[in-house]
């Protein structure tokens, strides 16, 4: 049972690495509609597009757990196909912060027009990200007890554990002009509507075992924000979504944010092209159901029972153990409005037409995720075989230590777009090194066709 | 040529992602995993204390222990004990006085007649003796309680007029002056009885300072005639008493009473655990507190000083004390003199010494006399309040030396918990002392038959190590001591077996086997801190 439940653990924990939704498949992948999502300046093939569902459907899901991939914790034994269950492999590869992140989003609407010079675009889209940071010290807590060499006489330290939750619906007003043959420049202003949120604005909680004494000291601070979280726990207890909540939680909401995307192109010459973007910079005021919990900073040593104390009265020395371990779950509860930002990113690129149809590139990535900053380099081959298929296939390299392989493809058939793609294919490949699993796919109506785009056909 | 392309991508991801699916297979299945132990190490905390000298040496009584020294906080035990007390009532009771006396009718100078209708009267002095014995001579008593009774029958058939007076017996400043009248009622025998309450009395036994204990009382009667006849027969039967008399404070001389041979035993607490032990201690004294608020001078006679090992009741003989202690009296009443004699190192031959051998008693005995002189020109005096107390202490100054100081103890046993997750208990126990004392512990865990099965110290290992001392035998630095007990998993089934374990602890002051002087003072503190650290298998 303890295996079984312990391997369930470590799956749901493993399955993938993608990190702070860089989509460098998708961004190579620039002639897809989806594309200006990762880059406004970005111009679709065709003249008119539309995507509802059932057709737009998922477009995009991400998963990842950064602390370590199922053959850090399971490794398979030279003599026999059984596994070693190394936890401590695991802790040594895992940094101080690790996270599990699950990303969403729901293509629910979009359109656009491409003209000559201008291009506009109306999209909604249902957006998720769930991110539980988790300190490498708290399993290593569990897994080599307070008591030993790797702990004893450190504080073990908690800090930034935390849940951040967002759920929003994003409204977005693109537009993208070209300015004269080489430059494109595009927006998209975003009006966002916030559904439901958890954020930890700080935490600070740390367990200190004194070498000598084995005296434990706890100390204890943070800060936790929510609204509409209820929405999602059900009595603030389970993760289980309970719908009557969630209608009176999302009726009449007023959690009301904005956001912006900028981007450009820019064609240094015929072949060689330049492009850059940022993406999600805003954020959202949260005022529907608030509930800010704070717990002020706390410290409490115990030394073990105070044996005169115990002599003179032995029920009192239990009551102020109790009396002063209340005051860490003494937790002051208000319910002020706060904000909270986007996951906003930025992307530079440049590309060269090695030949008519095959585009080199590299691309660099950048995040700020709750106040962590990420950043990646991306190489691709971007392959345009006829002008209603493209293909991408790249390599990325995170500042995290991790690297992986991203495919793409693009599909025009008539009217029918669909696509594909995955920035993390080394997962399928090899499952149980990856940290990170994410895949993009979708299918709009595209109808009609750019000059750039007619050209392109009649060129073939 | 490009569609066909596009068909092989799609069956490349497909073939790709089913293959990674079954990768994953071997570790979704946990019985892939071969058996593996999870060893965490878990260390709390168990207890701590930190235990001042009140605590250590003086914890069921804090009146044990006393500083001696206010400017360096020396300290020392105090044991106290009361050897010789005496309250008034011992010393002087005032007896029961009475007097019967009878009036004829010569004695009213009347001879027989058939009517008697005139008056006539007797009066006679009567001399009442209080001696309380013991050659106590009362000059004066302040009655606190007591009466004098008068009973009188007589078979006259006339009326009496009974007057009683006490010229030296001053009651609220009038010398006691009573009458009663006997009014004839037609029948005979006539009685009447009168009591006169004695309290706040002032009574002077000496009748004129011719003598002690004696006082002296007027009677008077008057007869009135009633007609009837008078005959040769009749006669008046009186009785006066003096009876319950307590007094308020009396004076006088009150004789060489003996004060009784009294003993007393004082514990001396703090060898009482001890089973073996030598120590010395360089100034050891007793203090006697004679305190007297009689009004005359004693002698105390002390004897059989001596102290007593309880273990094995070999005496150790105290010598060289001076016997005969004279104990001064107050010179006005209602006032207590104290006169303080202390046995030490210097008027005894081996005080020291008779400490040395883990005593348990102190044994005193004494006795008393009262106005070892004889009579002086100055009254002794007693109030009813007045006592005399000899309150004995002994005091330990903690200064000296002590090694082979042991104490054992037993207590039962019984482990029978599974502990099959537990690799090994470390119990870490830290004693940061700043005592001037070593602590030798030995704990082992025996069978019913109180064989040695495990032991859990290095035989007897030093847990607590003394503090440093400065040349004068104080305490400069503290000193700490790690101890680390460890249980191990194959120990387990000595455990199970075990019924007692044995605790064990020798005590020896700094360098005590060589004779190092250390002193005791009151800042001294010793810290304890126990704590724990498992390490446990669990294997899954």
């Amino acid at each position: 049972m303890a295996k079984k439940v312990f391997v369930s653990l470590v799956l749901i924990l493993m399955v993938g690495r993608a990190f702070a939704q860089s989509n460098f498949t998708l961004y190579n992948l620039n002639n897809t509609p989806q594309s200006q999502y990762e880059n406004p300046a970005f111009r679709s093939s065709a003249r008119f597009g539309i995507a509802f569902p059932p057709f737009s459907g998922l477009s995009k899901f991400h998963i990842l757990n950064s602390g370590f991939a199922i053959e850090d914790v399971l490794q398979t034994r030279s003599e026999s196909d059984s596994l070693n269950l190394t936890i401590g492999n695991a802790l040594a590869k895992m940094g101080d912060i690790n996270y599990f992140d699950i990303d969403i989003r729901n293509e629910v609407f979009a359109f656009n027009y491409t003209g000559r010079k201008t291009s506009i675009s109306v999209t909604a889209n249902h957006v998720f990200n769930s991110s539980f940071a988790y300190p490498k010290a708290l399993l290593e807590l569990g897994y080599y007890g307070n008591g030993s060499p790797e702990t004893i006489g450190q504080r073990q330290s908690f800090d930034q554990i935390g849940y951040n939750l967002t759920s929003y619906l994003e409204f977005g007003l693109g537009f993208n002009q070209k300015i004269g043959k080489k430059l494109v420049v595009g927006g998209r202003f975003k009006y966002l509507i916030g559904l439901a949120n958890i954020q930890t604005e700080y935490s600070h909680f740390g367990l200190l075992t004194d070498e000598k004494t084995f005296d434990l000291t706890v100390d204890a601070e943070a800060s936790i924000n929510t609204s509409n979280s209820l929405a999602f726990f059900n009595s603030g207890q389970e993760f289980e979504l309970d719908i009557n909540e969630l209608f009176s939680a999302f009726s009449g909401i007023s959690n009301n944010g904005a956001a912006i995307d900028l981007g450009f192109t820019y064609d240094i010459s015929k072949k060689i092209h330049l492009s850059g973007s940022l993406i999600d910079l805003g954020s959202i005021r949260w005022r529907n159901r608030v509930t800010n919990y704070t717990i002020s900073p706390f410290e409490f040593e115990y030394k073990g029972i105070d044996l005169m104390q115990y002599l003179d009265d032995s029920v009192q020395v239990f009551n102020e153990i109790i009396d002063s371990l209340e005051q860490l779950s003494s937790i002051i509860e208000t319910n002020s409005s706060y904000s909270s930002s986007l996951y906003t990113r930025f992307y530079i690129a440049g590309s060269y037409d090695v030949l008519d149809k095959l585009n080199l590139g590299v691309t660099w990535y950048n995040s700020f995720r709750t106040k962590r900053y990420r950043t990646g380099l991306n190489l691709s081959a971007n392959l345009k075989l006829r002008h209603w298929i493209a293909a991408t296939a790249n390599y990325s390299f995170y500042n995290y230590g991790n690297s992986n392989l991203g495919l793409g493809l693009n599909l025009r058939l008539g009217t029918i777009q669909l696509y594909g793609m995955t920035n993390s294919f080394l997962a399928l490949l090899k499952p149980e090194a990856t940290r990170r699993l994410d895949f993009n796919f979708g299918m709009s109506f595209q109808i009609g066709k750019t000059p750039e785009y007619k050209k392109s056909a009649e060129d073939e | 040529m490009t569609r066909l392309l596009s068909v092989v991508f799609f069956l490349i991801s497909i073939l790709v992602g089913t293959s990674s699916c079954k990768k994953l297979n071997k570790y979704s299945d946990p019985t892939n995993i071969s058996e593996s132990s999870w060893n965490p190490i878990l260390a709390v905390p168990l207890a701590h204390a930190t235990f001042g000298v009140y605590d250590i040496l003086a914890r069921t009584d804090s009146s044990e222990l006393v500083i001696i020294d206010d400017n360096s906080g020396e300290i020392a035990l105090v044991y106290k004990g009361e050897v010789v007390s005496f309250d008034a009532e011992e010393i002087i009771s005032i007896p029961d006085a009475q007097t019967q006396f009878t009036y004829d009718m010569a004695d009213f100078g009347i001879i027989p007649i058939p009517s008697f209708i005139a008056s006539a009267n007797t009066t006679s002095s009567e001399t009442f003796d209080i001696n309380p014995g013991n050659g106590v001579e009362i000059h004066t008593i302040t009655f606190k309680e007591g009466s004098l009774g008068m009973q009188l029958t007589t078979d006259l058939r006339h009326d009496l007029t009974i007057n009683i007076s006490f010229p030296e017996l001053i009651k609220n400043g009038q010398p006691i002056n009573e009458t009663v009248n006997l009014i004839y009622s037609g029948s005979v025998p006539q009685t009447i009885s009168h009591n006169i309450s004695l309290v706040d009395a002032i009574g002077d036994f000496t009748i004129n300072n011719t003598t002690v204990n004696e006082i002296v009382g007027e009677v008077s009667i008057t007869m009135t005639g009633t007609g009837e006849p008078v005959s040769s027969v009749e006669s008046i039967q009186a009785e006066i008493e003096f009876s319950n008399l307590k007094y308020r404070n009396a004076t006088g001389y009150f004789g060489q009473q003996s004060l009784g041979g009294h003993q007393d035993s004082i514990l001396l607490r703090i060898f009482t655990a001890g089973t073996d032990g030598y120590f010395e201690l360089t100034n050891p004294k007793i203090r006697l507190e004679m305190i007297n608020s009689f009004g005359f001078p004693a002698d105390v006679l002390l004897s059989n000083v001596k102290t007593v090992n309880q273990n094995t009741g070999q005496e150790y003989v105290l010598t060289g004390y001076p016997t005969a202690i004279s104990i001064a009296a107050p010179s006005v009443i209602g006032q207590t003199e104290t006169t303080i004699v202390e046995l030490n190192n210097s008027n005894t031959n081996n005080l020291s010494t008779v400490i040395t051998p883990v005593p348990k008693y102190f044994h005193f005995e004494a006795n008393g006399i009262s106005n070892p002189d004889g009579p002086t020109s100055t009254l002794n005096f007693i109030e009813d309040t007045s006592k005399f107390r000899i309150n004995a202490e002994v005091e330990l100054p903690l200064e000296g030396f002590a090694y082979g100081f042991k104490v054992t103890d037993t207590v039962d046993f019984d482990f029978s918990d599974d502990i099959e997750e537990i690799s090994s208990i470390l119990f870490r126990l830290i004693v940061n002392n700043g005592f001037p004392v070593d602590l030798f512990t030995g704990i082992t865990f025996v069978d019913e038959n109180y064989l040695p099965l495990l032991e859990l110290t290095d035989g007897s290992e030093l847990v607590v190590e003394s503090a440093q001392t400065n040349t004068s035998g104080a305490v400069n630095q503290s000193t700490e001591k790690i101890t680390d007990l460890t249980i191990q998993r194959n120990d387990v089934p000595l455990l199970e077996q075990a019924k007692y374990i044995i605790l064990s602890a020798e005590a020896q002051s700094l360098n005590g086997s060589d004779g190092e002087i250390v002193k005791f003072f009151d800042f001294y503190t010793i810290s304890l801190k126990l704590g724990m650290k498992v390490q446990t298998n669990v294997t899954f």
